[in-house]
């Protein structure tokens, strides 16, 4: 025979503990509450975020995905103007190979002027990103009419050359009609992948 | 659980001492409804198949529960005892406890059915209420139901259903409050502290119990056969004054009654009674079809069926295996819902960051799935930002370089007539790429495109430098040696630097 339905805690309380523990309790269960809330406000916003920024990630990927054509035909584009305009470019593989080919075409130009060059000289190649600057220094007399016109079919010719420097000495202060030109004329190369070049001169 | 607490018909039964009294009621959303009645009048032998064939269509018509059975049997068929024992262990209190029920009931354990329930708590001693019906008659209701295939979940006596049935008069409860658990406590009998006398009808005769902290703390059977009022209120003031000094109790505090009484007698207790009193006329569930008259002898049937929905503090089950059908689910229902509350808490505040997280991985596989196709795109992308930069450089070659000529033409323009060039040099400033220069050779690079030095002769050179300065190919034109005076004039040695095409007209314009 079993009188108890279930055991009982003994623990005696007056009406004014049982109170202030029950505001207590209910304080404590609150204010953990509002805490929790806060944690899970946090956790949310933070989730919210990164899937917003996810979102966002994704779509910049897909927009660049799409341009994907345009950019491939920009691409073919440059590389046939970039054939192109590599035409002026020196050949030879290497720098004294093409340095040598500079000299030959600046030869030709003045043999065609009936000028004679009387001194030439290779300088170190200059490092210009993808491209070497190879540099030949001819001197050379010549009336200023002949220089203006070697100038000039440098500056014309269908290869890339720039006068990078130029020193012009009149020969007779009395009768100024020839001068002395020492002339840098910088053709241009490009480089090779495991070219390796010093400083720029 | 919901589906046997909910929607199902219950059904109560009364065995009167000459009758059988069964109603049948049902729970739903709104609460509990008296659905039908019936009474079986005298003479009725319960154990007769024949005359059973009126309850078992009652059974049938309202498609009773077989399993929601409560039943309440008269006080006369019952031993109610009170006792004030030691309050001990539980071990001691259970054999302290059968040594009294040996010592008070005049049969052995083993023939009786009991029950008992410990009704107050004070200080060293406790007050036990046991009730102790005779197995026989246990027996032979069990064998009754059984043949009409019920199973009863409460035997209750039915001076205790009434007393549930007055206790939960007023009292309401739906699907809400029964889930949540937020149904008030019945204040019929008053507060905790109070002290209330029930004065009710059973059968034929009157009970009155004491009430106290919502348990009954005493019971016994008065005499009010007297037809004057007058000595009927005496013997009422007897018993209670006794029954009060019995339990130590000074005075009651409120007075119940429900029971058939006449208007001028309940006004005559109400004046005698020196206490507020409340009459119970009415059944403590609503009445849907069934015919509301005879509320008082619907009293016990109604009271013992809430008892079986584990409503009410005043039910005693003297079933045998009560542990097991009595259906006392109400408050498992409310920790279930509390906890099915909770969960749905919690499961709605992590379905929210599930979402959150759910939608990043798909938008994170989706990322992953197009990586390899932008990769290809950086890799094009790339490439054509190479050969565009030595595009630029080719630009920059032809475009942005001065032509020598043009030095030489801007020079031959500006100086004077009365001016000799005896030397000049022109020498280009440092080409490489303009990010490895720094603070102002980086200006320089990207402003001059080279420098000329100019040796010569003139009637006045500082007129050549204001001519140069003038020019739009030449800038920070300078002396860069001092000026002698000779035959020919002033030879002066001067540096010019070469603005690269379009930058001075440019900053003419800002």
């Amino acid at each position: 025979m079993k009188v108890f339905p279930k055991l009982r805690l003994k623990l005696k309380l007056r009406k004014r503990e049982k109170v202030i523990l029950a505001v207590g309790g209910a304080v404590a269960l609150l204010i953990i509450s509002y805490h929790l809330f806060q944690r899970y406000e946090d956790f949310n916003a933070s989730a919210q975020n990164r899937s917003e920024a996810k979102a966002l990630y994704l779509k910049k990927q897909v927009e660049k995905i799409t341009e994907k054509d345009n950019i491939k035909a920009k691409l073919e584009n440059a590389k046939k103007e970039l054939t192109e305009l590599e035409r002026g470019l020196l050949s030879g593989d290497k720098p004294p190979v093409a340095a040598a080919e500079l000299q030959k075409l600046l030869k030709e130009i003045a043999m065609s002027l009936n000028v004679e060059i009387k001194s030439e000289r290779i300088s170190t190649p200059i490092d210009m990103g993808p491209y070497l600057g190879i540099p030949v220094e001819i001197g050379f007399t010549a009336p200023t009419a002949k220089l203006k016109d070697m100038i000039l079919r440098i500056e014309t010719s269908p290869m890339l050359l720039t006068i990078s420097a130029l020193d012009v000495r009149v020969m007779n202060f009395k009768n100024p009609a020839e001068v002395y030109a020492v002339m840098t004329v910088k053709g241009f190369l490009r480089k090779q992948k495991t070219e390796k070049v010093g400083n720029a001169a | 659980m919901l589906k046997n607490r909910f929607f199902k018909n219950a059904l109560g039964i009364e065995f009167r001492k000459d009758s059988l009294v069964a109603v049948c009621l049902r729970k739903d959303l709104t609460g509990i409804k008296l659905v039908s009645s019936i009474s079986i009048p005298s003479g009725y032998d319960p154990f007769n198949e024949d005359e059973m064939l009126e309850l078992r269509r009652f059974i049938a018509q309202h498609r009773i529960d077989t399993k929601n059975v409560s039943v309440s049997i008269p006080a006369e068929w019952s031993l109610v005892k009170f006792m004030d024992i030691p309050s001990a262990g539980e071990d001691a209190i259970n054999q302290l406890l059968h040594y009294e029920l040996e010592r008070h009931i005049p049969f052995s354990l083993e023939d009786v059915c009991h029950a008992s329930h410990i009704v107050e708590r004070g200080g060293d001693r406790c007050r036990i209420v046991t009730v102790v019906v005779q197995r026989e008659r246990i027996e032979q209701i069990n064998e009754f139901l059984k043949k009409l295939s019920l199973q009863p979940s409460i035997i209750t006596v039915s001076s205790f259903s009434i007393l549930n049935s007055i206790e939960l008069s007023g009292y309401t409860t739906n699907i809400l409050k029964e889930i949540t658990g937020l149904q008030k406590p019945s204040k019929i009998f008053g507060s905790k502290k109070d002290v209330c006398v029930a004065l009710f009808m059973e059968q034929d005769n009157w009970d009155m119990a004491v009430i106290k902290n919502g348990s009954c703390i005493d019971l016994r059977r008065i005499n009010l056969d007297s037809g004057r009022m007058d000595s009927a209120w005496e013997n009422i003031a007897h018993e209670m004054s006794s029954a009060l000094s019995g339990l130590s109790v000074q005075k009651a505090d409120r007075l119940v009654i429900s029971g058939q009484l006449a208007p001028e007698h309940l006004r005559f207790i109400s004046d005698k009674a020196g206490m507020p009193v409340k009459i119970i006329k009415e059944l403590p569930v609503s009445v849907h079809n069934a015919n509301n008259s005879d509320a008082d002898m619907l009293m016990p049937s109604v009271g013992a069926c809430l008892a079986g929905y584990g409503l009410g503090s005043m039910a005693i089950n003297i079933l045998p295996d009560k542990s097991r059908l009595m259906n006392k689910s109400g408050p498992f229902i409310a920790k279930l819902s509390a906890a099915a509350i909770l969960l749905l808490s919690v499961w709605l505040a992590v379905s929210g960051i599930n979402k959150e997280n759910r939608s990043i991985e798909v938008v994170e596989k989706e990322i992953k799935k197009n990586e390899p196709e932008l990769r290809a795109v950086e890799t094009i992308s790339s490439e054509l930002s190479s050969l565009e930069k030595q595009k630029k450089f080719f630009n920059s070659v032809r475009e942005n370089s001065v032509s020598k000529l043009s030095i030489l033409a801007e020079l031959t323009g500006i100086i004077p007539a009365d001016a000799w060039v005896t030397n000049l040099t022109y020498k280009e400033a440092k080409n490489e790429e303009p990010s490895k220069e720094k603070g102002a050779n980086k200006v320089s690079a990207m402003r001059y495109e080279g420098e000329v030095i100019i040796n010569g002769f003139a009637n006045s050179s500082a007129k050549l430098i204001s001519l140069l300065e003038n020019s739009p190919l030449f800038e920070n034109v300078e002396f860069i040696s001092p000026v002698t005076k000779g035959m020919q004039g002033e030879y002066s040695k001067i540096k010019a630097m070469v603005v690269k095409p379009g930058r001075k007209e440019a900053d003419k314009k800002q």
